[in-house]
């Protein structure tokens, strides 16, 4: 495969859009994907850990688009510029903080980091490169220019910016050696998210100012992804000489170069974001000159739902995720066209891990468990109705998910108890056996399970419940696959990689929570993964989904939710549709004076 | 924590009122009927015991099966209450309910009031160093705070109403000790403690066929606290994510996982919200009931 | 009585001994509280476990951690937390203020509203107005305080879509009138909650007050009932007021963290649940020996003056 160099697309030469540019690039051959919440397999549940100590459910946070409640998820990119150029500059967006951080430490501690790193990720540290979840190509922010010379190697080339004008920094010019420093820093932690800089990234190095050279132990398509070199959190750029022995510093304050400067925070409650007026200039080729519009963003915490939805009622917030779509409907009612609403399919999923052991060693009997899960039911019964079935793959990554009309799909979403007890009658099935199945209290996980006992008790398989605290239930039982079976809701990742990673074997990064190993399933989704082409990645994508569900492999997954969120309507040039690119917006304003 | 530092109406705290020289029970029913207040009160308690044995087996529904067509239903003629999120049938849960709330009452009173009562009585009885040792470890005991000690034993042991309701019990243990120490001690010194000495009566039996006997009222009292407590304890347990699992029919955990939705469907937390405090209110109001009525310093006053 | 206060008094280390002693061990004996799993995070390996007990002290002897702790502790050094490092006495300071006005709040609330239901109820007595004001204080100790408190979120939003200004604390030196919003509802659900037995106490009191001798003597000398109610048989009833007060500064001191939970407060109680989920040890070990010196404290001044009380009905 000839690389191709992306000099040809470079902006001084092309007038092209920042999206054109990345289709341009990004498939005529070379890597492409994101993933984003990439640790947050357990990451997930560590925001979630907050939420469970603020007693609420997650929910989602982003401000989002124009459609209606109920209204399927557009696919017309949603950029920020659909309100045209702003009538207003300046004033504050006031939104809510939900989970309350512990510090503003992205590397601590342990399974809040991730919160730490989500949200000063997406505005106080600035990254060399994104990649969007609606089109999936990657966008240049810090980076100018990004070449693959050979599978192993990328070279980006970086422009100008500058840190936030705090000590011991002082507003000092971005080097490619902060760029290497901060994600080798990222490297001495653990984490799901981590996989990438401790099995593929062998090595990130500048040999110049402007330049970064990564080279990986073996070709991954996914590097630049969410989940990988392009993640909110551990690509995150930092000033080196903070990097270590700095950790009262860090604790206290974030210092990074991104469009939003850490005014002040309650040890991480109530953050005050303000306007980086030094931000660079230039996203990857296009000119961004007097991003962001606003002055700031105010965090409050506003840890209890119904309290979240008062204080968005009564004008005290800007926008608002909320819990349910009974809340968007009345809210919508209420205030008419003072606000706008509309609803998102998560990326998050709910499923059930099987652990490897009897009887779920026997194919039969995983394939006879996933014919009693009625996940229609389970939708009605969790979501009101607000969801989507999900395979191997959460449908919420368009580009890469089976369609529905596949066989291999429809036979995963297939539910009969008759056929079902078929096949456990044919595997010597102990229907007096009583299976274990362990849940943290988080109220979503726990409905899971009591939903998933009685359509199992349908097959006449026995569950006996087990629930545990979640500080337990993640660090113990998923951590350490102390569990028979286990049901919970995953994060949200925003690529392929993470979700189809969870069935990974001894082929790949150790072993998975399940202790599962299939050599026909790692090498299906190892064949994804080394597959620069995206094309031709789409297609083994697809093949390992039908890999993992032939296999039954003992992961099965239930639903993606779907989400509503509302804001009032005086704030415009949102991004929406783009997963958690619509955190980066510098775009949005408010259509008031400030 | 809160959820049994209840507003003060714990047992333990009520020692300004002192007992009569004659046992008062005989006159209890008597004084509850002329007593409007105090006899709806009993009725919402007895109401509660017979729902809580009879309820699982009167219930109209599975309280725990769904029904993906029968969501969030109002009140009818099918579902008196309507139904959840789920389609279960909210008057099965609420007669379900009554049972859990029920066994938390019990559990915590055998295993945590009970025990308490006896240590107090012994204390205030035998004096000296045992009451030494009692007092300062009650005092320990009830300064402890039980946030900690339920967050941490039900993280080890897991949450769930046996592991719940013993904890709670755990925690209430010297919750009524000192009351009854109180009496225990005025009672010793009575004239008849002395005449069944001097028969040759052991201690043991003095205690228990003679003190005992007029102590009982104050018992009473206590132990309708008791269940004020466990009722309100599951539902705040439940709303910090430390009580019962969501799914499972109990008041507590029902009115906290139906609280999101209760501008939409009022109907979802009305009925839970509604039996915790009328439960409670009977109880308090019983237990108030019987003070005045011991009470010496209100006699003759009606 | 003095001497009784005393001798109380001097245990009051002992009993704070205790407390921690017993702290310290059931967040390190039960299963499932290694504090080094949360910091460590996911797919952590043993010797990174093995590294953090030795950074965090963890791998000493229970006991000698235990010394070192109280060593530490009577110099009045408590630690850093470990989800933020932050110096725990720092932490606790910034967080107090929203604790203590809730707390304050709420006892004027209960005061009031006891003192006041009572006087009237023992007026009264036996009219419907006493049994509406007594079965009404009861109540408000009957409903759950987070079912009452979303209520007072909920039904206000619905109506008039009004909402109290939740999302941190805010000084009442500084913005007096925001402040107030964002504290009267939970004052209010935390404090009736707590009136009900300063209610019962002070009818109680004022019908055996104003049967006396006394009493008697006051009304025939001519004095209104007003000025009998609040000179003579309100000032007999201090001592009991002060009683139920305490009593209800306990209760409401736990109530608290519900209240700051749903107000989003940040204070003292929402810290030590999260601490305690989170296994932050010296933070809930520094809590449980505040929280147990606050009650004990309490308790003793409600125990010296049923002293008081005592005196008097044994005596009359």
């Amino acid at each position: 495969m000839k690389p191709v160099t992306a000099a040809d697309v470079h902006a001084s030469e092309v007038d092209v859009t920042e999206r054109d540019l990345g289709l341009r690039y990004w498939t005529q051959g070379r890597i492409s994907r994101r993933r984003l919440l990439g640790g947050v397999a357990v990451g997930g549940a560590a925001v979630a850990a907050i939420g469970l100590v603020g007693c609420t459910k997650q929910s989602t946070s982003a401000p989002v688009g124009t459609s209606s409640p109920g209204a399927r998820p557009t696919t017309t990119v949603n950029d920020g510029t659909q309100d045209g150029p702003p009538t207003h500059l300046g004033g504050i967006l006031r939104v809510r903080q939900d989970p309350v951080m512990p510090n503003v430490d992205p590397f601590g501690p342990g399974i809040l980091a991730l919160i730490q790193g989500l949200f000063l990720g997406f505005t106080v540290f600035d990254h060399m490169w994104y990649v969007p979840t609606d089109t999936g190509t990657t966008e240049l922010f810090l980076a100018t220019k990004v070449e693959q010379p050979d599978p192993l190697t990328v070279i980006a080339t970086l422009g100008d910016a500058t840190f936030h004008d705090k000590p011991p920094v002082n507003g000092r010019k971005v080097l490619a050696s902060d760029v290497a420093a901060s994600f080798k820093r990222f490297r001495e932690e653990t984490g799901i998210g981590f996989d990438w800089l401790h099995g593929v990234m062998a090595d990130i190095v500048a040999p110049d100012e402007r330049t970064v050279k990564i080279t990986q132990k073996r070709p991954w398509a996914w590097v630049f992804t969410s989940s990988n070199a392009g993640s909110p959190i551990t690509s995150s750029i930092m000033p080196a000489e903070i990097l270590h022995g700095h950790d009262d510093l860090l604790h206290q304050t974030a210092i990074g170069s991104g469009q939003w400067v850490l005014q002040s925070h309650d040890n991480g409650a109530n953050p005050k974001l303000r306007k980086f007026q030094n931000f660079r200039q230039f996203a990857g080729t296009k000119s961004i000159k007097g991003q962001p519009y606003l002055d700031g963003i105010d965090f409050k915490v506003v840890t209890d739902d119904n309290a979240a939805l008062a204080a968005f009622k009564a004008g005290d917030l800007d926008a608002i995720g909320f819990a349910s779509k009974d809340d968007a409907v009345q809210t919508q009612q209420q205030l008419g066209d003072k606000i706008v609403t509309g609803s998102d399919l998560g990326r998050d999923y709910d499923c059930l891990m099987l652990k490897y052991e009897p009887p779920f060693t026997d194919p039969r009997v995983r394939h006879a468990f996933n014919l009693l899960i009625n996940r229609g039911e389970a939708i009605d019964l969790l979501e009101q109705g607000s969801g989507q079935r999900c395979g191997p793959l959460p449908p919420a990554n368009k580009r890469y998910v089976l369609p529905d009309s596949d066989p291999a799909l429809q036979e995963y979403f297939k539910h009969d108890v008759a056929e079902a007890k078929k096949l456990l009658d044919a595997a010597a099935f102990d229907y007096n056996q009583t299976h274990e199945m362990k849940f943290s209290n988080r109220p979503e996980d726990a409905n899971l399970a009591e939903v998933l006992k009685g359509q199992f008790a349908k097959g006449g398989v026995k569950l006996k419940l087990t629930q545990q605290d979640l500080v337990r239930w993640l660090t113990t039982t998923l951590s350490q696959s102390q569990f028979h079976m286990t049901c919970f809701r995953q994060l949200p990742y925003e690529d392929p990689d993470l979700p189809l990673r969870f069935f990974l074997g001894a082929q790949g990064f150790g072993s998975n929570f399940m202790g599962y190993d299939d050599p026909k399933v790692d090498a299906a989704i190892l064949a994804a993964a080394q597959e620069l082409d995206e094309t031709a990645r789409i297609q083994k994508v697809m093949d390992a989904q039908r890999a993992i569900i032939n296999a039954w492999a003992p992961m099965l997954n239930i639903y993606s939710p779907i989400g509503y969120g509302g804001r009032y309507a005086y704030v415009k040039g949102t991004i929406s549709g783009r997963g958690s690119y619509g955190l980066f917006n510098r775009t949005t304003w408010l259509d008031k004076p400030a | 924590m809160a959820t049994l530092a209840e507003r003060g109406i714990a047992p333990g705290r009520e020692a300004w009122e002192y007992p009569r020289e004659r046992p008062l029970l005989a006159r209890l029913g008597r004084l509850a009927a002329k007593n409007p207040v105090g006899a709806v009160a009993l009725l919402i308690v007895v109401a509660f015991f017979v729902l809580g044995v009879i309820g699982p087996y009167v219930a109209p529904y599975d309280p725990q099966a769904f029904d993906r067509y029968a969501r969030l239903q109002g009140p009818s003629a099918a579902h008196w209450f309507g139904t959840n999120s789920k389609g279960q049938d909210i008057f099965s849960r609420v007669l379900v309910g009554a049972r859990v709330s029920m066994t938390f009452g019990l559990v915590i009173m055998f295993f945590g009031f009970i025990p308490g009562a006896v240590l107090g009585i012994i204390s205030g009885y035998a004096g000296r160093w045992l009451d030494y040792l009692i007092q300062r470890s009650s005092e320990a005991w009830t300064a402890f705070p039980q946030l900690v000690l339920v967050l941490t034993f039900l993280s080890a042991f897991g949450p769930g109403l046996r592991n719940v309701s013993i904890v709670i019990a755990i925690g209430a243990l010297f919750g009524g000790s000192r009351l009854l120490r109180a009496l225990a001690i005025v009672e010793k010194h009575k004239e008849y403690v002395a005449a069944a000495r001097s028969t040759g009566a052991t201690e043991f039996r003095v205690l228990w066929r003679h003190v005992v006997p007029n102590i009982m009222p104050y018992i009473l009292v206590g132990i309708s606290s008791v269940f004020a407590v466990a009722v309100l304890a599951e539902a705040v347990l439940s709303y910090l994510g430390l009580g019962l699992s969501p799914g499972t029919p109990g008041w507590g955990i029902d009115l906290a996982s139906s609280l999101g939705s209760a501008q939409h469907y009022p109907y979802l937390v009305i009925f839970y919200g509604g039996a915790i405090s009328i439960v409670v209110l009977g109880f308090n109001l019983l237990g108030d009931t019987l003070r005045d009525i011991l009470d010496p310093r209100l006699r003759g006053s009606r | 009585m003095w001497r009784y206060a005393l001798r109380r008094l001097s245990f009051l280390p002992i009993i704070v001994f205790a407390v921690s002693l017993l702290t310290f061990v059931i967040l390190r004996v039960l299963p499932g509280q290694d504090p080094a799993l949360v910091i460590a995070g996911q797919g952590a390996t043993k010797a990174q476990i093995s590294q953090i007990h030795a950074q965090l002290g963890l791998d000493h002897p229970i006991w000698r951690q235990y010394v070192n702790w109280v060593g530490d502790a009577l110099r009045g050094d408590f630690g850093t937390t470990y989800q933020s490092q932050a110096s725990i006495r720092s932490e606790f300071v910034r967080r107090f203020p929203a604790s203590f006005e809730i707390v304050f709040l709420s006892l004027v609330v209960s005061a009031i509203t006891g003192i006041t239901f009572g006087i009237l109820s023992a007026m009264y007595r036996n009219s419907v107005l006493d049994y509406a004001v007594r079965v009404f204080a009861v109540f408000g100790a009957s409903i759950p305080e987070f079912f009452l408190l979303t209520l007072l979120i909920i039904i206000p939003s619905y109506l008039f879509n009004y909402s109290a200004p939740i999302g941190g604390y805010v000084s009442p030196l500084h913005h007096p009138w925001t402040n107030l919003r964002l504290f009267v509802p939970p004052a209010l659900v935390l404090g009736i909650g707590g009136s009900a037995a300063l209610m019962r106490l002070v009818r109680t009191t004022m019908l055996e007050v104003l049967r006396s001798d006394y009493i008697r003597t006051a009304h025939a000398k001519g004095l209104s009932q007003r000025a009998v109610i609040i000179g003579h048989a309100l000032r007999n009833a201090a001592t009991p007021i002060v009683t139920a007060l305490g009593m209800a500064f306990v209760a409401i001191f736990g109530g608290s963290i519900i209240a700051e939970q749903i107000m989003s407060l940040q204070g003292v109680g929402q810290w030590f649940f999260a601490s305690t989920v989170l296994r932050d040890l010296p933070v809930v070990q520094f809590l449980a020996v505040y929280t147990a010196t606050v009650v004990i404290i309490v308790n003793l001044i409600v125990d010296l003056s049923y002293a008081v009380v005592d005196r008097r009905v044994r005596y009359n």
